[in-house]
């Protein structure tokens, strides 16, 4: 069976870091509340004019290079963060990465980015559309958080993560495993930004002064979420191992979105997968949404904690509501240091 | 079929690390270190160990252990 074979990976952070003290300094919190109630320590923010067209190049570059090849048919970039709302970046990064011509488009599903983009890149290549897909995962999503708001502005960073695809036998090792993708709209209010597209743009104009400026930031409703993304991220595991053929003991590691330490242990805990098998590295990257697996994946090839032949459990949940998990046995290629 | 102290004590106890024998009856979730997203992750670990749902809203009306086990048994 054609599938989409995981044959390159990058990613790139911003050098900025902000540390949970200069976090903590304005908002009436400590730095240790901040870590003990996410993981987190510091993460980093594009700062200096980087637009999420330049974080979305600086990793698709690295991405190819470890490829080894530019040969690409389509080029996906997953983001919550766009540059504009029009038009979509993908066709710009691909310009940029001298991939002129090719098809290029943007997926937004939050914090499930990475595994919809993989689920559309590997739909690409089945459907033989494509033989290879560069999915770039680039977040920018810092500058629309409150600075002010305490439940939101400690835990997100910045960052871009990718990954080729390109088309094998299912029976490869790096071939995308069995796919779950799953929504509920029902709780699209949960973790929002109201303000800023169309729908506030009809009722209410530009907006700039009638609605107050809480609007143009993100919404979450914290203790809601978090109950939500440990239940459907081990619903959505349950399935993909079950299809894949696993049981929990099999699973060398879970890479999950990396949004709190806390959900990853939550998830681990339901499906009894020990933690020093959830992989982490929160700690100095913050919630960078689509990014975070890419990311995450990149560090642990390059720490060599990811070695050819682990058997990785696949998972994220984000806004929307969405949710979505595969599996992969990890295939031999080489990365780059994110910094 | 009831709960006892001691099932709910040890669901406490194993969930968050804690030694044992801090796990009492009046023993407040806030003496045990535990946060708004700690009673989250409590409800789903008395509905894995002992089959029991609680909704988060229910949380905020209890303080200590023996505020959940009587609780747990009013709806049993």
């Amino acid at each position: 069976m054609i599938r989409g074979i995981l044959s390159g990976l990058g990613g790139w952070l911003p050098p900025t870091i902000v540390t949970n003290e200069e976090i903590a300094a304005g908002l009436d919190l400590t730095p240790e509340w901040i870590e003990k109630r996410t993981g987190i320590k510091e993460r980093r923010v594009a700062s200096g004019g980087l637009s999420i067209r330049d974080l979305a190049v600086n990793a698709g570059i690295k991405a190819l290079r470890s490829y080894g090849s530019r040969d690409i048919d389509a080029v996906i970039v997953a983001t919550t963060s766009p540059d504009r709302l029009c038009p979509a970046v993908a066709p710009e990064v691909a310009t940029l990465l001298g991939l002129s011509e090719t098809g290029a488009y943007d997926v937004n599903s939050a914090c499930s980015g990475f595994i919809y983009g993989v689920a559309t890149a590997n739909g690409l290549i089945a459907s033989e559309t494509a033989r290879t897909v560069l999915l770039i995962c680039a977040e920018m999503f810092t500058p629309l958080v409150n600075p002010a708001d305490r439940s939101t502005r400690p835990l997100f960073g910045d960052g871009a993560g990718a990954v080729v695809l390109r088309r094998g036998e299912s029976t490869e090792r790096g071939a995308i495993g069995p796919i779950r993708l799953g929504s509920d709209g029902g709780g699209a209010d949960l973790l929002s930004i109201p303000g800023g597209a169309c729908r506030q743009r009809a009722a209410t104009g530009l907006g700039h002064t009638t609605l107050p400026v809480e609007n143009w930031y993100l919404h979450m409703d914290g203790p809601a979420i978090f109950g939500h993304a440990v239940n459907r991220m081990t619903q959505s595991a349950r399935v993909v191992l079950s299809q894949t053929g696993w049981s929990c003991d099999d699973v060398d590691w879970f890479v999950g979105h990396q949004a709190n330490i806390r959900i990853l242990h939550g998830v681990g805990y339901e499906l009894g997968l020990s933690k020093a098998k959830i992989a982490s590295n929160i700690d100095h990257t913050g919630n960078t949404l689509a990014a975070s697996i890419p990311l995450l994946l990149n560090d642990m090839v390059d720490r060599g904690d990811l070695k050819p032949g682990n058997r990785v459990l696949l998972g994220a949940f984000g806004a929307g509501l969405s949710w979505g998990a595969t599996t992969i046995t990890w295939p031999d290629i080489s990365v780059e240091r994110l910094e | 079929m009831s709960v006892s102290m001691d099932s709910l004590a040890d669901v406490i106890a194993a969930r968050f690390n804690l030694p044992r024998e801090t796990v009492a009856a009046e023993t407040s979730f806030e003496e045990m270190g535990l946060d708004s997203l700690s009673r989250i992750e409590l409800a789903m670990s008395i509905h894995k160990e002992l089959g029991i749902h609680i909704d988060d809203d229910e949380f905020d009306k209890m303080a200590t252990v023996s505020d959940l086990l009587v609780f747990i048994n009013k709806i049993q």
